[in-house]
C-alpha cells in the first residue's frame, strides 16, 4: 500500500479529514512503522515548541488592561446629547442680549421710565410726568397701546375711525399749541401740536401726504425732503412756503446720541402740505420765517433752514429733558483716554442729558474706567 | 455526549462575546475591558509567537484591542469576537515582522523557551533535548515568511482548525492548507538534525 502524502499525514494528525480518510490514514499507520514516527516526531516536535510557551506575569497584563480602558474614547454621541442642547441655549441667549441690547428699554431698571423708545412718555413735564407715566403704563399692564404711542404710531388704525377724537379741534395755531403746553413753553408745543394733530380728525382733511417711518434723525430727512419741494419737518413744526405751508410731526427726532444704541426709536414724520396755511399759525419758532414765494428748490431751502432751526432748538430742549429722564436711574459704563476724553457709548447720552458733565471729570478721570449713575452725575452738576 | 457539551460550552461562550460585545457598542467601557481581560492572553502570546520578541508583542497587543475599540461600532455580529481581534492582531504582527524584517531589527529573545516545558518527561536528558528542540523550532519560525508564519502559529500554538485560520486570516482554505504544509516542512528541515533523538 502506498504510503499517505505528508499533507494527508498532517491534516489526519490535525482531525481535518473526513471520517472515511481519516480511518484509512488511521489504518495506514497502524501497518506503517515510517509513517507512524513521521506523525509522531511531528507531533512532539510541535508540543515542545507550543509548550515551550512562557507566559508573562499577571500584573504585566493587569497593567495591559488598564492602558487599554484608559483609552476608551468619549463617545461622540454622548457627547452631543448634552452639548446639543447646550449650544442651543447658548444662542437663544445671545439673540436674546443682542435683542434686549438693542430695544433697551426691555430690560427696565427700577424708577426708569418704561418708553424711553417713544419719547413722549418720559418726557419730563411740571406736574405731569409722573401722571404720564403712570398712564403710559397703565395701558401696557392692560394691553391697551398708550394713547400717546397712538399717536406715535402715527394714526389711529384705519379701520377704527370711533378711535379718532371727534371733538379734538387743534387747527395747528399758535394759541392752541400754547394752550397744548401747561407752561407754554414753545419747547413744548411742537410735540403737543404733532401729538394732538395726529388724533384729529379735522386735521387729517387739511393734510395731504403721508407718513414714513425710520431710525434715523428726522431733521436730515425733513431738510431733504424741503429741498425736493415737500414740506417736511422732525419735532413738529411748520414753515410758510409761500401759500404752500409745510409741517410736520415728529414721535422723536432720534437724538445722535442715541441713534447707534437706541435705534429702535422710530421717528415718525408726518410730511404734509398745506395750501393757505401761514408761517406763524403753527409755531412761536417760525415766526422769524420770512414768506417765501413757492417755486424755487432754493427758496425751499431757505424755509427748511429756519424751519429746522427752529425745531432743532425745540427738540433738543425736549431731548435734554427726555434724556435725563432715560438716565434717573441708569447706570453708565464710561471709558475715559490719556486725555481724559470719556469714549464709551453711554458718553453719548450723557451729553444729551447733562452737556458739559465731563468737564468736572475729564481732569481726574484720565486713563480709567468709570461706572456711574445718571442721578450720581445729576448730583454732580448741580453742585 | 461530550461533543455536545463542547458545542454547548462553545455557543455559550460565544453568546457571551456577543452581549459583551454589544454592551461595548453602547459605550459600556467594562464589558469592553471584560473582553479584553477574556483574550488578552490570548491575543498577546499569538504577538508573541509571530513578532519574536515580547516588546514588539505587548505593543501588537494593545494596538489591536485599542483598534478594536476604535472600530467596535462597525463590527459585524455574524462574527466570532475571538476570530475577529485574532485577524487584527495577525495583521499587525505582520506587518511589524515585515517592518523588521526591512530594516534588518529582527530580534530574538534568545531565553525563550528556556523554562515552560510542561509536557516534556521529567528525564533530564529528555528535557534537555526538548528545550534544544524548542529553540531551534523557535529559530526556524523566525525564518519563515509572516504569511507562512501566521498559519504556522495560528494552527500549531493555537491549535485553530483550517477554517478558522482562513476566517481569522482572511485567506481562503486551500492556501490555509498549502501554507501549512510549506511552513511544516522548512520548521522540520531545519530541525531535522534534531528530530532522531525524539523518540
Amino acid at each position: 500500500m502506498k504510503c499517505p502524502s505528508f499533507d494527508e499525514l498532517m491534516a489526519f494528525s490535525d482531525g481535518e479529514l473526513g471520517s472515511e480518510d481519516a480511518e484509512r490514514i488511521e489504518a495506514h499507520i497502524g501497518s506503517c512503522r515510517r509513517c507512524a514516527l513521521l506523525v509522531s516526531s511531528q507531533a512532539r516536535m510541535e508540543a515542545a515548541w507550543r509548550d515551550s510557551y512562557r507566559e508573562p506575569s499577571d500584573g504585566q497584563f493587569e497593567r495591559l488592561e488598564r492602558d487599554i480602558r484608559s483609552r476608551w474614547p468619549v463617545r461622540r454621541r454622548n457627547l452631543l446629547q448634552w452639548a446639543l442642547p447646550v449650544a442651543a441655549a447658548l444662542l437663544v441667549a445671545i439673540a436674546g442680549m443682542k435683542f434686549l441690547g438693542r430695544n433697551g428699554s426691555l430690560v427696565r431698571e427700577p424708577g426708569q421710565p418704561a418708553a424711553f423708545d417713544s419719547g413722549f412718555e418720559t418726557e419730563r413735564i411740571p406736574g405731569e410726568t409722573a401722571a404720564l407715566i403712570e398712564e403710559s403704563r397703565a395701558g401696557e399692564e392692560t394691553g391697551q397701546p398708550a394713547e400717546q404711542e397712538q399717536s406715535l404710531a402715527g394714526l389711529p388704525p384705519e379701520t377704527d375711525t370711533a378711535a379718532m377724537p371727534e371733538t379734538v379741534a387743534v387747527t395747528g395755531t399758535h394759541d392752541n399749541i400754547r394752550s397744548a403746553s401747561p407752561d407754554g413753553t414753545a419747547g413744548y408745543a411742537p410735540e403737543a401740536l404733532f401729538s394732538e394733530r395726529l388724533e384729529t380728525g379735522a386735521l387729517e382733511a387739511q393734510m395731504e401726504g403721508s407718513i414714513s417711518t425710520g431710525a434715523e434723525s428726522a431733521f436730515g430727512e425733513s431738510l431733504q425732503d424741503l429741498s425736493a419741494g415737500s414740506a417736511a419737518a422732525g419735532g413738529g413744526g411748520a414753515a410758510p412756503a409761500g401759500g404752500s405751508g409745510g409741517m410736520a410731526g415728529g414721535g422723536m427726532a432720534a437724538s445722535p446720541g442715541f441713534d447707534g444704541d437706541y435705534a429702535s426709536d422710530a421717528c415718525v414724520v408726518v410730511q404734509s402740505v398745506r395750501e393757505d396755511q401761514e408761517s406763524d399759525d403753527l409755531t412761536g419758532a417760525a415766526e422769524a420765517s420770512e414768506p417765501v414765494s413757492a417755486g424755487t428748490v432754493e427758496e425751499y431751502a431757505a424755509v427748511s433752514q429756519s424751519v429746522c432751526s427752529a425745531v432743532d432748538t425745540t427738540a433738543r430742549r425736549r431731548t435734554e429733558a427726555t434724556a435725563r429722564a432715560y438716565a434717573a436711574g441708569r447706570r453708565f459704563v464710561l471709558f475715559f483716554d490719556a486725555e481724559g476724553t470719556p469714549s464709551s457709548p453711554d458718553a453719548a447720552v450723557l451729553d444729551e442729558a447733562f452737556p458739559g458733565w465731563k468737564d468736572s471729570l475729564s481732569a481726574v478721570c484720565s486713563d480709567s474706567m468709570l461706572v456711574v449713575s445718571g442721578d450720581e452725575i445729576s448730583e454732580m452738576m448741580m453742585e | 455526549m461530550l461533543l455536545s457539551v463542547l458545542l454547548s460550552a462553545l455557543r455559550s461562550d460565544d453568546e457571551e462575546d456577543l452581549d459583551l460585545v454589544r454592551r461595548a457598542r453602547d459605550g459600556d467601557r467594562d464589558a469592553f475591558g471584560r473582553l479584553v481581560a477574556k483574550y488578552q492572553k490570548r491575543v498577546f502570546r499569538v504577538a508573541r509567537r509571530m513578532c519574536m520578541n515580547d516588546d514588539d508583542a505587548w505593543d501588537v497587543t494593545q494596538e489591536a484591542f485599542i483598534r478594536a475599540m476604535q472600530a467596535m461600532a462597525g463590527f459585524d455580529t455574524g462574527y466570532r469576537f475571538f476570530t475577529w481581534i485574532y485577524r487584527i492582531t495577525s495583521n499587525l504582527a505582520i506587518n511589524m515582522s515585515q517592518k523588521r524584517k526591512r530594516h534588518g531589527e529582527v530580534q530574538y529573545d534568545e531565553e525563550y523557551g528556556a523554562d515552560g516545558l510542561q509536557s516534556i518527561p521529567d528525564d533530564l536528558g529528555e528535557r534537555a533535548q526538548a528545550e534544544e528542540l524548542a529553540r531551534a523550532i523557535e529559530a526556524a519560525v523566525e525564518n519563515l515568511s509572516p504569511s507562512l508564519r501566521a498559519v504556522f502559529v495560528l494552527r500549531i500554538d493555537q491549535q485553530l482548525s483550517y477554517s478558522e485560520i482562513a476566517s481569522t486570516l482572511g485567506i481562503a482554505l486551500g492556501t490555509v492548507m498549502s501554507r501549512l504544509s510549506r511552513a511544516r516542512t522548512e520548521v522540520r528541515r531545519s530541525v531535522a538534525h534534531l528530530l532522531e533523538d525524539v523518540k
